[in-house]
C-alpha cells in the first residue's frame, strides 16, 4: 500500500533529522563550547571563582604569569614590563578580555576535571584547585618585542610556523592586569583600546604586505609572470568619474610633483595610483617590483588578475577568514571585490577597503615558509592538574593549505629578495636567511604617518620562525618595522627557537 | 516463554526507576537539612510509572511498553529538573501529570471507537478555529505571543489542543478522499489555523501544525507535486513573514548572531548556549548549574538546563529516546487496523517529531528559535495534557492493531 511506504519513507527522514540533531549538538559544543563558556557574560565563571582556587598561568619555560595568593587574590608578576608585555595573552580577572584568564577558565577553574574529582571536592567541603595552564609564549621574547616597539602602538607576533605555537604576542598600548579593577571603577585611566589584543583583533589596512597575496595570485593565474619585465613610469591614471584605467595617460615628473595636497589621490583631473614617496622604478622584473614594492606594477597586475580571482586567493590564504581556532578568538579581515579599475588597483596593493589582522598576515608569511601549509596558531602548551597530571598537551594542527608547495617556494624566493636587496634590508639577521615583505599602509588622507608593517619568516628548518610587526603611524615599513622584526628574530634564535 | 517476552522493556523500566530514585536522593541531600519531600516526590513518581505500566499492560496486552516507558522517562527528567529549580512548580506539574494520565486512559478508551472522532469532525474544526479566534479577543500575551486563555485561576494554551484536533481532522479528510477537490474544507481549515497562529505570533505552533499537515497530506496522498507546492508555499510564507513581521526578523537575526544583541533579544539564546557549553560532555552535575540564568528555563529552554546539569551525553540520550518513541509511533501506524487510525497514529507521531525537533534544534542554534514546549519534559499543564493525549491515542491504536492481528490469527488457526 502506498501510504505504508510513504510512512516508511518519512520515518527514514525523521531518523536522519534526529541523527543530525545529536551530531550537531556534539559538534557545536565541541567546536564552539570553549568560546561560549569563556564568554564574559557567563556568570557561572565568576561564581566558580568563589569555590575554586584558580590555577596558575605559566610561560613555556615555567615563568609564572598569574597565580592565586594565600588570600585568594589573583596576583601577577612583580616585574611591570613583563606584566605589560604579556597582558593580552594572560588577560584579566574581570572578564574584560579574551586572554588566558578567561579563554582558559575552563581549565583554570577546574571545569574540565573528572566527575570523580569534582564529586570528592564537593564532598570535602574545601575549595577545589583548578588546573595550571602553560602557554606557548616565551616571556623573555615577549619582553624583547615589547621594548623593541618603543613608543609606537601596534602589535608584534612571533610563531613557530611548523607547529603553530605562538612564542610572543605583544599588543600596545597595553594594560596592567594588576590594576584592571581600578580601570573599571575609574581610579586609573586607560586608553580605551588598550584592552584590545591587536595581534588577533586589530583590524589594519595591510598596505604593501598584501602584495604577498597579489604576487601569489599573479604566479598562479598569469603564467610566465616571473619572466616578465615591467616599466614603471610613475602613477597610473584613472578616469575620475568612472574609475576606468587610462593606459595612455602618462604624467611628466613636473605634473607628478605639482599635486594638490587637498585632493588626495588626484593629479589634475585624474585619479591616480601612486608609489610611496613618489618613486619611479623604470624597467624592472617581477621580482624587483616585489622587492621594491612597486605600486605601479602591482596595481597593473591586480587589474590583469581581476577582482574575482584576487578575492579567491585572498580568501584561500585566510585574509578575510572567520577563523575558529581552539586557543583564541580572532577578528576577520576583509577583501572586497572592487567594481572599478581604480579600486581594484588599490585593493591589489593593500589599500581600498582591505583589512587584515597582524596574526592573519603572520600566518600567511608562515605558510610561505612551511611549503604552503598554514598551521593553526596555538597558545595553550599544556594543562596540568593540581596533582601534576598533564591533561592536555599542544598538538600541531593544520589550519589549511594556503597555497601549493611550488607557489610557496616561488613566494618565498620573492620574499628573500625583499630582505636581501629590497625594501626589507634592515630585517636581515646574520647567520640565517630572512624572507619578508614590508608595508607602508596609508591610513587616512590627512597628515597622519602611515602604519609600518613587516611580515616574514626565517627560511631555515632549524629556526622555523614567522613574524609580523605593525607599528601604528610608524612611517615606512622598511625603515621602522623591519629592524624590529630583525631584533625579535635574533632574540628568538638566541633563545634556541 | 511469556515471562521473558518483555525482558528488555522490564530492563529499561528498572533502569529508569533507578535513575529517578538516584536523582531524587541527590536532591534530598542537596542542602544541609535532609529534604524528605524529595524522597516522597520520587516515590510518587516511581509509583505512578509502575502503576501505569502494571495496570495498562495487564488490562491491554498489546500496549506498547517502550512508548509508555520513554514518555515516563521524559516526564521524570522534566520533573527532576523542575524539582531542582523549585519544588513548588514540580508539585504543580506532577498534578498535571496525574490529569494527563487520566487523559491518556480516556484517549486509549476512545480510540476503541474511532468513528466517534469522525462523527465530531465538524465540531473539531469549528472548535479549533473558534478557540484560536477567541484568543484574538481574550488572549493573554506571554513572551510576545498571544497564546494563553485564562479562565478563573487557570490558564491554558489552546494551540496545544488545536494540534491534537488537527490530527483527527487531517486523518478524517484524507482517509477517503485522495482528490484535492474533495478535501477543500481541510485545506481551508489548515490555512485558517496557521493564519490565526501567525497573527497571534505563535510561530512555533504555526510551523508545527503546518509541517504536520503537509507531512500527513504527503503520506496519505503520495502527491509529490502538491506537497512540493505546499512546501514552496510555506517557504514563501516564511519569507513574506520575514518582511512583514518585526519579530520574525528579530528571530532570524539572533539566530545568525545571538551575541551581537546579548543584552537584548539575543540574551536567551546566548544564555542557553553558555549553559550547554558549561555543562560540557558530562554536565556540571545535578544542582550544580545555574539554570535560572536562562529565560523560560523550565518550559521552552529546559533542554539547555538538562544539558548544563546532566551533560551533552544525556542531551544526546534524550534525542535518542525521542527517536525511539518516533520509531515506535511509526510502527504503530504501520500496524494500525484501518486507514483512519493509521493516519491518526502517524499524525501524532509527526507532531511529537516536529515539536521536539523544532525546540531542540532552536535551543542548540541549528535553526532559528521558535518558542514551543519540549513534549513531556517542559513545565506546563496544557502541554503535558496534550502530550499525554497523543501518547494515549498512539497506545489506543497500538492496542487496536494488536487485537485485530490477534483475532485474524485466531481465525486462521481452528
Amino acid at each position: 500500500m502506498n501510504t505504508r511506504n510513504n510512512i516508511k519513507g518519512l520515518l527514514i527522514v525523521f531518523c536522519v533529522m534526529f541523527v543530525i540533531l545529536s551530531v550537531y549538538l556534539v559538534y557545536t559544543t565541541d567546536q564552539y563550547g570553549t568560546r561560549w563558556f569563556a564568554s564574559p557574560y557567563n556568570s557561572r565563571v565568576n561564581a566558580q571563582k568563589n569555590n575554586v582556587i584558580a590555577g596558575d598561568i605559566l610561560d613555556r619555560n615555567g615563568v609564572t604569569l598569574a597565580t592565586t595568593d594565600s588570600e585568594g587574590d589573583r596576583v601577577y608578576p612583580s616585574d611591570t614590563s613583563l606584566r605589560l608585555a604579556t597582558a593580552h595573552v594572560v588577560g584579566d580577572n574581570y572578564g574584560q578580555t579574551f586572554g588566558a584568564e578567561n579563554f582558559f577558565s575552563k581549565y583554570l577553574l577546574g571545569f574540565d576535571q573528572s566527575l570523580f574529582t569534582r564529586v570528592s571536592t564537593a564532598l570535602s567541603g574545601r575549595p577545589g584547585n583548578g588546573s595550571d595552564v602553560v602557554l606557548t609564549i616565551d616571556s623573555k621574547l615577549s619582553d624583547t618585542a615589547f621594548s623593541a616597539m618603543g613608543n609606537f602602538d601596534g602589535a608584534v607576533v612571533v610563531m613557530n610556523y611548523k607547529t603553530g605555537e605562538l612564542l610572543a604576542s605583544v599588543s600596545k598600548p597595553s594594560f596592567d592586569p594588576k590594576y584592571v579593577a581600578d580601570y573599571l571603577n575609574g581610579k586609573k585611566d586607560l586608553d580605551s583600546s588598550a584592552m584590545v589584543n591587536r595581534v588577533n583583533s586589530g583590524k589594519y589596512t595591510p598596505g604593501s604586505v598584501f602584495k604577498m597575496v597579489t604576487a601569489l595570485a599573479a604566479v598562479r593565474y598569469l603564467p610566465g609572470v616571473t619572466e616578465r619585465t615591467f616599466h614603471c613610469d610613475g602613477p597610473l591614471a584613472f578616469d575620475a568619474k568612472t574609475g576606468k584605467y587610462l593606459p595612455d595617460v602618462h604624467f611628466t615628473s613636473e605634473e607628478y610633483k605639482q599635486t594638490d595636497e587637498t585632493k588626495a589621490g588626484m593629479i589634475g583631473e585624474y585619479r591616480v595610483v601612486r608609489d610611496y614617496n613618489d618613486e619611479y622604478h623604470g624597467d624592472i622584473t617581477f621580482a624587483q617590483a616585489f622587492a621594491k614594492s612597486c605600486n605601479h606594477v602591482f596595481a597593473q597586475l591586480a587589474m590583469e588578475i581581476g577582482a574575482d580571482r584576487l578575492a579567491r586567493v585572498a580568501r584561500e590564504v585566510g585574509i578575510d577568514a572567520d577563523f575558529l581556532f581552539s586557543d583564541m578568538v580572532t577578528a576577520a579581515g576583509s577583501f572586497e571585490k572592487a567594481a572599478t579599475d581604480v579600486d581594484l588597483a588599490w585593493s591589489g596593493v593593500g589599500q581600498y577597503t582591505d583589512i587584515a589582522t597582524p596574526l592573519s598576515v603572520c600566518l600567511l608569511a608562515g605558510s610561505a615558509g612551511n611549503g604552503g601549509v598554514m598551521m593553526q596558531p596555538k597558545l595553550l602548551r599544556e594543562v596540568r592538574t593540581s596533582s601534576g597530571a598533564v591533561t592536555h598537551q599542544v598538538q600541531p594542527e593544520t589550519e589549511r593549505r594556503a597555497m601549493s608547495a611550488a607557489e610557496a617556494a616561488a613566494l618565498a624566493d620573492l620574499m628573500v629578495q625583499v630582505v636581501e636587496g629590497g625594501t626589507g634590508r634592515s630585517a636581515r639577521v646574520s647567520g640565517v636567511t630572512v624572507a619578508g615583505k614590508t608595508g607602508t599602509a596609508e591610513v587616512s588622507s590627512d597628515e597622519k604617518a602611515p602604519n609600518a608593517w613587516f611580515a616574514g619568516f626565517v627560511r631555515d628548518d632549524a629556526h622555523p620562525l614567522a613574524v609580523c610587526v605593525v607599528l601604528e603611524q610608524g612611517g615606512s615599513g622598511g625603515s621602522h618595522a623591519a629592524p624590529i622584526a630583525a631584533q625579535v628574530l635574533k632574540k628568538a634564535i638566541s633563545l634556541g627557537y | 516463554m511469556r515471562r521473558f517476552k518483555h525482558a528488555s522493556a522490564a530492563g529499561l523500566l528498572t533502569l529508569i526507576i533507578l535513575f529517578e530514585l538516584t536523582a531524587f536522593s541527590l536532591l534530598a541531600f542537596r542542602n544541609s537539612t535532609l529534604d524528605y519531600t524529595a524522597f516522597i516526590f520520587g516515590g510518587i513518581l516511581v509509583g505512578m510509572l509502575l502503576f501505569q505500566y502494571i495496570a495498562l499492560t495487564s488490562i491491554f496486552r498489546h500496549v506498547d511498553r517502550y512508548l509508555l516507558i520513554i514518555a515516563n522517562f521524559l516526564i521524570a527528567i522534566g520533573l527532576i529538573v523542575q524539582y531542582r529549580i523549585d519544588p513548588e512548580i514540580a508539585f504543580k506539574q506532577v498534578m498535571w501529570f496525574g490529569v494527563g494520565m487520566l487523559a491518556m486512559v480516556f484517549c486509549i478508551l476512545l480510540m476503541r471507537f474511532p468513528n466517534f472522532f469522525r462523527r465530531i469532525n465538524w465540531l473539531l474544526i469549528v472548535g479549533s478555529l473558534g478557540l484560536l479566534a477567541a484568543l484574538l479577543l481574550v488572549g493573554n500575551e506571554v513572551y510576545g505571543a498571544k497564546n494563553w486563555i485564562t479562565i478563573g485561576s487557570q490558564s491554558f494554551q489552546p494551540s496545544e489542543f488545536v494540534k491534537v484536533a488537527t490530527v483527527f481532522v487531517l486523518a478524517h479528510w484524507l482517509t477517503n478522499s485522495r482528490d484535492i477537490r474533495g478535501i477543500w474544507p481541510l485545506l481551508a481549515y489548515v490555512f485558517g489555523v496557521v493564519a490565526l497562529l501567525m497573527v497571534e505570533k505563535d510561530l512555533g505552533a504555526a510551523v508545527l501544525i503546518f509541517g504536520t499537515a503537509l507531512i500527513v497530506f504527503y503520506v496519505a496522498t503520495g502527491n509529490k507535486g502538491l506537497t512540493a507546492l505546499g512546501l514552496a508555499g510555506g517557504g514563501a510564507g516564511a519569507v513574506a513573514s520575514y518582511y512583514l513581521f518585526d519579530h520574525v526578523r528579530v528571530r532570524f537575526a539572533i539566530w545568525k548572531n545571538p551575541w551581537a544583541t546579548y543584552s537584548g533579544n539575543g540574551y536567551q539564546i546566548a544564555q542557553g548556549l553558555m549553559a550547554i557549553a558549561s555543562g560540557g560532555l558530562w554536565g556540571m552535575g545535578l544542582t550544580r548549574g545555574s539554570p535560572k540564568l536562562i529565560p523560560a528555563y523550565h518550559t521552552d529552554y529546559i533542554f539547555a538546563v538538562i544539558c548544563e546539569e546532566f551533560g551533552v551525553i544525556v542531551g544526546v540520550c534524550i534525542i535518542a529516546f525521542y527517536l525511539v518513541f518516533i520509531i515506535r509511533g511509526a510502527l504503530i501506524a504501520l500496524n494500525a487496523p484501518d486507514r483512519f487510525t493509521m493516519l491518526v497514529a502517524f499524525g501524532c507521531t509527526t507532531l511529537i517529531t516536529l515539536q521536539s525537533f523544532i525546540i531542540i534544534a532552536g535551543v542548540i542554534k541549528l535553526i532559528p528559535l521558535t518558542g514551543i514546549t519540549l513534549p513531556f519534559v517542559s513545565y506546563g499543564g496544557s502541554s503535558m495534557i496534550a502530550s499525554m493525549m497523543l501518547l494515549g491515542i498512539l497506545e489506543g491504536v497500538a492496542i487496536q492493531g494488536g487485537e485485530t492481528l490477534e483475532r485474524a490469527l485466531k481465525e486462521m488457526t481452528p
